[in-house]
Protein backbone atom coordinates (compact mmCIF):
# COMPACT_ATOMS: atom_id res chain seq x y z
CA UNK A 1 0.00 0.00 0.00
CA UNK A 2 1.36 3.51 -0.60
CA UNK A 3 1.21 6.68 0.86
CA UNK A 4 -1.53 7.88 -1.05
CA UNK A 5 -3.64 4.96 0.09
CA UNK A 6 -2.51 4.40 3.64
CA UNK A 7 -3.40 8.44 3.86
CA UNK A 8 -7.17 7.80 1.70
CA UNK A 9 -7.89 5.03 4.43
CA UNK A 10 -6.77 6.65 7.39
CA UNK A 11 -9.10 9.69 6.49
CA UNK A 12 -11.93 7.51 6.01
CA UNK A 13 -13.34 6.55 9.69
CA UNK A 14 -14.60 3.16 8.46
CA UNK A 15 -11.21 2.48 7.94
CA UNK A 16 -8.82 4.38 9.99
CA UNK A 17 -7.76 2.01 12.21
CA UNK A 18 -6.98 -0.41 9.83
CA UNK A 19 -5.04 2.42 7.89
CA UNK A 20 -3.10 3.40 10.50
CA UNK A 21 -2.27 0.32 11.33
CA UNK A 22 -0.69 -0.61 8.27
CA UNK A 23 1.17 2.67 8.34
CA UNK A 24 2.62 1.72 11.69
CA UNK A 25 3.50 -1.40 10.01
CA UNK A 26 4.87 0.34 7.21
CA UNK A 27 7.28 2.53 8.77
CA UNK A 28 7.67 1.35 12.23
CA UNK A 29 11.13 -0.50 11.99
CA UNK A 30 12.68 2.80 9.96
CA UNK A 31 11.40 5.12 13.11
CA UNK A 32 12.41 2.58 15.52
CA UNK A 33 15.81 2.25 14.00
CA UNK A 34 16.59 6.39 13.81
CA UNK A 35 15.45 6.24 17.30
CA UNK A 36 17.32 3.51 18.42
CA UNK A 37 20.78 4.29 17.10
CA UNK A 38 19.88 8.03 18.85
CA UNK A 39 19.02 6.98 22.24
CA UNK A 40 20.90 3.62 22.10
CA UNK A 41 18.85 1.50 25.06
CA UNK A 42 15.75 -0.84 23.71
CA UNK A 43 13.33 0.08 26.26
CA UNK A 44 13.98 4.36 25.68
CA UNK A 45 13.81 2.99 21.85
CA UNK A 46 10.58 1.36 22.55
CA UNK A 47 9.14 4.24 24.21
CA UNK A 48 10.20 7.04 22.20
CA UNK A 49 8.85 5.09 18.74
CA UNK A 50 5.19 4.86 20.54
CA UNK A 51 5.09 8.19 21.23
CA UNK A 52 6.02 9.24 17.88
CA UNK A 53 3.11 7.32 16.67
CA UNK A 54 1.07 8.53 18.96
CA UNK A 55 1.54 11.84 18.01
CA UNK A 56 1.06 10.97 14.55
CA UNK A 57 -2.30 9.62 15.16
CA UNK A 58 -3.08 13.02 16.79
CA UNK A 59 -1.64 14.90 14.24
CA UNK A 60 -2.63 13.00 10.88
CA UNK A 61 -5.44 14.82 9.90
CA UNK A 62 -3.58 18.11 10.01
CA UNK A 63 -0.79 16.81 7.97
CA UNK A 64 -0.56 18.75 4.41
CA UNK A 65 -0.30 16.32 1.53
CA UNK A 66 1.69 18.61 -0.56
CA UNK A 67 4.89 17.16 1.58
CA UNK A 68 6.26 13.64 1.55
CA UNK A 69 4.57 11.43 4.41
CA UNK A 70 8.26 9.90 4.83
CA UNK A 71 9.60 13.26 5.68
CA UNK A 72 6.89 13.99 7.86
CA UNK A 73 7.21 11.11 10.20
CA UNK A 74 10.74 11.57 10.03
CA UNK A 75 10.42 15.11 11.54
CA UNK A 76 8.15 14.22 14.12
CA UNK A 77 10.92 11.17 15.24
CA UNK A 78 13.46 13.49 15.61
CA UNK A 79 12.13 16.05 17.30
CA UNK A 80 11.38 13.39 20.06
CA UNK A 81 14.39 11.75 19.78
CA UNK A 82 16.29 15.43 20.59
CA UNK A 83 13.17 16.01 23.41
CA UNK A 84 14.07 12.80 24.98
CA UNK A 85 17.45 13.43 25.25
CA UNK A 86 17.09 16.69 26.79
CA UNK A 87 14.32 15.81 29.14
CA UNK A 88 16.42 13.20 30.28
CA UNK A 89 19.60 15.52 31.14
CA UNK A 90 17.18 17.65 32.60
CA UNK A 91 15.36 15.18 34.49
CA UNK A 92 18.92 13.49 36.19
CA UNK A 93 20.71 16.67 36.46
CA UNK A 94 23.21 15.40 34.24
CA UNK A 95 25.56 16.96 32.20
CA UNK A 96 25.78 16.80 28.59
CA UNK A 97 28.95 14.76 29.42
CA UNK A 98 27.45 12.53 31.88
CA UNK A 99 24.20 11.14 29.34
CA UNK A 100 26.68 10.34 26.86
CA UNK A 101 28.83 8.48 29.74
CA UNK A 102 26.11 6.67 30.45
CA UNK A 103 24.95 5.65 26.54
CA UNK A 104 28.75 4.45 25.84
CA UNK A 105 28.88 2.51 29.03
CA UNK A 106 25.91 0.79 27.13
CA UNK A 107 27.64 0.25 24.24
CA UNK A 108 30.61 -0.93 26.07
CA UNK A 109 28.27 -3.40 27.53
CA UNK A 110 27.15 -5.06 24.18
CA UNK A 111 29.17 -8.26 23.04
CA UNK A 112 30.34 -8.24 19.63
CA UNK A 113 31.78 -11.03 17.69
CA UNK A 114 35.72 -10.58 17.22
CA UNK A 115 35.57 -8.74 13.98
CA UNK A 116 32.57 -5.93 15.27
CA UNK A 117 34.53 -4.40 18.08
CA UNK A 118 34.84 -1.36 15.20
CA UNK A 119 31.32 -1.12 15.36
CA UNK A 120 31.66 -0.63 19.47
CA UNK A 121 34.32 1.44 18.62
CA UNK A 122 32.54 3.72 16.00
CA UNK A 123 29.09 3.89 18.19
CA UNK A 124 31.17 5.52 20.76
CA UNK A 125 32.84 7.60 18.19
CA UNK A 126 29.58 9.09 17.96
CA UNK A 127 28.67 9.62 20.68
CA UNK A 128 30.93 12.28 21.47
CA UNK A 129 29.02 14.13 18.80
CA UNK A 130 26.64 16.78 19.72
CA UNK A 131 23.00 15.22 19.35
CA UNK A 132 22.35 17.20 16.40
CA UNK A 133 25.06 16.58 15.32
CA UNK A 134 24.61 12.67 15.55
CA UNK A 135 21.76 12.92 14.30
CA UNK A 136 23.08 14.38 11.01
CA UNK A 137 25.22 11.71 10.68
CA UNK A 138 22.78 9.00 11.37
CA UNK A 139 20.71 10.35 8.60
CA UNK A 140 23.27 10.51 6.19
CA UNK A 141 25.65 7.78 7.17
CA UNK A 142 22.75 4.99 8.26
CA UNK A 143 20.10 6.03 5.72
CA UNK A 144 21.63 7.27 2.70
CA UNK A 145 19.20 10.37 3.09
CA UNK A 146 19.99 13.26 0.36
CA UNK A 147 20.85 17.07 1.62
CA UNK A 148 17.33 18.09 0.12
CA UNK A 149 15.30 15.24 1.98
CA UNK A 150 17.59 16.29 5.23
CA UNK A 151 16.82 19.46 5.32
CA UNK A 152 13.15 19.26 4.83
CA UNK A 153 13.51 16.79 7.81
CA UNK A 154 15.42 19.32 10.07
CA UNK A 155 14.10 22.52 8.78
CA UNK A 156 17.95 23.10 8.32
CA UNK A 157 19.81 24.60 4.92
CA UNK A 158 21.86 21.96 3.09
CA UNK A 159 24.65 23.66 3.27
CA UNK A 160 24.61 23.84 7.10
CA UNK A 161 24.23 19.74 7.21
CA UNK A 162 26.78 19.29 4.84
CA UNK A 163 29.69 20.80 6.68
CA UNK A 164 28.07 19.14 9.73
CA UNK A 165 28.27 15.99 8.33
CA UNK A 166 31.59 16.57 7.01
CA UNK A 167 32.91 17.94 10.07
CA UNK A 168 31.39 15.01 12.42
CA UNK A 169 33.16 12.60 9.83
CA UNK A 170 36.36 13.93 10.17
CA UNK A 171 35.48 13.86 14.01
CA UNK A 172 35.33 10.23 13.94
CA UNK A 173 38.06 9.16 12.18
CA UNK A 174 40.05 11.25 14.32
CA UNK A 175 38.32 9.26 17.04
CA UNK A 176 38.94 5.92 15.51
CA UNK A 177 42.77 6.82 14.64
CA UNK A 178 43.73 7.71 18.51
CA UNK A 179 41.43 4.97 20.68
CA UNK B 1 41.17 0.19 9.63
CA UNK B 2 40.48 4.25 10.51
CA UNK B 3 38.39 5.50 7.51
CA UNK B 4 35.11 5.82 8.21
CA UNK B 5 34.07 3.82 4.65
CA UNK B 6 36.38 1.47 5.37
CA UNK B 7 34.31 -0.15 8.09
CA UNK B 8 30.95 -2.11 7.03
CA UNK B 9 27.80 -0.48 7.79
CA UNK B 10 26.30 -2.84 9.87
CA UNK B 11 24.28 -1.89 13.18
CA UNK B 12 25.43 -3.26 17.02
CA UNK B 13 22.07 -3.49 18.18
CA UNK B 14 19.04 -5.78 18.35
CA UNK B 15 15.55 -6.22 18.99
CA UNK B 16 13.88 -8.62 21.11
CA UNK B 17 12.27 -11.20 19.13
CA UNK B 18 9.01 -10.47 18.02
CA UNK B 19 9.13 -6.55 18.80
CA UNK B 20 7.84 -5.49 15.35
CA UNK B 21 5.25 -7.71 15.47
CA UNK B 22 3.75 -6.52 19.03
CA UNK B 23 4.11 -3.22 18.79
CA UNK B 24 1.52 -1.80 16.39
CA UNK B 25 -1.01 -3.92 18.69
CA UNK B 26 0.52 -1.98 21.53
CA UNK B 27 -0.03 1.03 20.11
CA UNK B 28 -3.11 0.59 18.69
CA UNK B 29 -4.16 -0.20 22.26
CA UNK B 30 -2.68 3.44 23.70
CA UNK B 31 -4.14 5.10 21.25
CA UNK B 32 -7.71 3.35 22.02
CA UNK B 33 -7.37 4.02 25.62
CA UNK B 34 -9.78 7.09 26.70
CA UNK B 35 -8.71 9.99 27.49
CA UNK B 36 -8.27 10.87 31.24
CA UNK B 37 -11.01 12.53 32.56
CA UNK B 38 -9.55 14.48 35.72
CA UNK B 39 -10.74 17.65 36.25
CA UNK B 40 -7.19 19.10 36.32
CA UNK B 41 -6.49 17.42 33.64
CA UNK B 42 -7.01 20.23 31.10
CA UNK B 43 -4.84 22.84 33.11
CA UNK B 44 -1.91 24.25 31.44
CA UNK B 45 0.90 25.11 33.54
CA UNK B 46 -0.05 29.13 33.27
CA UNK B 47 -3.46 28.02 34.69
CA UNK B 48 -2.10 25.74 37.04
CA UNK B 49 0.58 28.40 38.97
CA UNK B 50 -2.14 30.96 40.28
CA UNK B 51 -3.59 27.56 42.09
CA UNK B 52 -0.49 26.07 43.13
CA UNK B 53 0.35 29.15 44.96
CA UNK B 54 -2.74 30.11 46.48
CA UNK B 55 -3.76 26.70 47.34
CA UNK B 56 0.13 26.59 49.40
CA UNK B 57 -0.74 29.77 51.36
CA UNK B 58 -3.75 28.94 51.77
CA UNK B 59 -2.54 26.03 53.88
CA UNK B 60 -0.01 28.37 55.40
CA UNK B 61 -2.81 30.94 56.28
CA UNK B 62 -5.43 28.32 57.73
CA UNK B 63 -3.06 26.93 59.99
CA UNK B 64 -2.24 30.42 61.27
CA UNK B 65 -6.04 30.98 61.90
CA UNK B 66 -6.22 34.58 59.88
CA UNK B 67 -9.53 36.45 60.25
CA UNK B 68 -11.66 36.39 56.98
CA UNK B 69 -11.60 33.22 54.87
CA UNK B 70 -8.79 32.17 53.20
CA UNK B 71 -9.45 33.65 49.89
CA UNK B 72 -10.08 36.90 51.16
CA UNK B 73 -6.54 36.78 53.10
CA UNK B 74 -5.40 35.17 49.50
CA UNK B 75 -6.61 38.29 47.95
CA UNK B 76 -4.67 40.92 50.02
CA UNK B 77 -1.32 39.39 49.94
CA UNK B 78 0.79 40.53 47.28
CA UNK B 79 1.79 38.56 44.08
CA UNK B 80 5.49 39.31 45.13
CA UNK B 81 5.24 37.92 48.54
CA UNK B 82 3.53 34.49 47.35
CA UNK B 83 6.53 34.14 45.37
CA UNK B 84 9.00 34.83 47.77
CA UNK B 85 6.98 32.46 49.97
CA UNK B 86 7.09 29.48 47.37
CA UNK B 87 10.81 30.70 46.56
CA UNK B 88 12.07 29.56 50.62
CA UNK B 89 10.06 26.50 50.38
CA UNK B 90 11.44 22.85 49.09
CA UNK B 91 8.51 23.37 46.23
CA UNK B 92 10.41 22.83 42.86
CA UNK B 93 9.31 22.18 39.35
CA UNK B 94 8.88 19.24 39.14
CA UNK B 95 6.60 18.95 42.25
CA UNK B 96 4.80 21.15 41.02
CA UNK B 97 3.80 19.46 37.80
CA UNK B 98 3.54 16.09 40.19
CA UNK B 99 0.82 17.73 41.69
CA UNK B 100 -1.63 18.58 38.84
CA UNK B 101 -2.27 16.02 36.29
CA UNK B 102 -1.31 17.87 32.90
CA UNK B 103 -1.84 16.46 29.43
CA UNK B 104 0.99 16.72 27.25
CA UNK B 105 1.12 19.33 25.02
CA UNK B 106 -1.67 18.85 22.28
CA UNK B 107 0.00 18.13 18.75
CA UNK B 108 -2.18 20.88 17.11
CA UNK B 109 0.17 23.92 18.75
CA UNK B 110 3.00 21.16 18.55
CA UNK B 111 5.77 23.83 16.84
CA UNK B 112 8.54 21.74 16.24
CA UNK B 113 11.88 22.83 17.39
CA UNK B 114 13.82 23.26 14.44
CA UNK B 115 17.37 21.68 14.42
CA UNK B 116 18.73 25.18 15.11
CA UNK B 117 22.29 25.23 16.67
CA UNK B 118 23.48 22.22 14.88
CA UNK B 119 27.29 23.30 15.99
CA UNK B 120 29.78 23.89 13.54
CA UNK B 121 33.63 25.13 13.97
CA UNK B 122 34.52 28.40 13.64
CA UNK B 123 36.58 27.56 10.02
CA UNK B 124 32.99 26.08 8.49
CA UNK B 125 30.56 28.45 9.47
CA UNK B 126 31.48 32.22 11.42
CA UNK B 127 27.73 31.59 12.73
CA UNK B 128 24.30 29.47 12.66
CA UNK B 129 22.42 29.79 9.78
CA UNK B 130 18.95 30.77 10.28
CA UNK B 131 16.68 27.80 10.56
CA UNK B 132 12.77 28.18 9.39
CA UNK B 133 10.52 26.04 11.29
CA UNK B 134 7.75 24.49 9.53
CA UNK B 135 4.65 24.48 11.72
CA UNK B 136 2.51 21.46 11.56
CA UNK B 137 -0.71 23.16 11.49
CA UNK B 138 -2.96 23.73 8.63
Amino acid sequence: MDDVELLAKIRNPETRSYGFNMLVRTYQQKIYWLVRKMVIDHDDADDVTQEVFIKVHKAIDTFREDAQLYTWLYRIATNECLSFIKRKRRRFFLPLADVAGEMTERIEAYEVAPGDEIQKKLQKALLTLPDKQRLVFNLKYYEDMSYGQMALVTGTSEGALKASYHHAVKKIEDFLKND
Amino acid sequence: MKRLDEIPKKTLFEVPEGYFDQLPGRIQARISEPEPQVAWGRLSLRYAMPLIIAGAVATFLLTNRPEGTPEEVIASIESEQLVAYLGETEINADDILDAVMLESIEVESLELDAIDDLELDEGVFGELEGIVVDSLKN
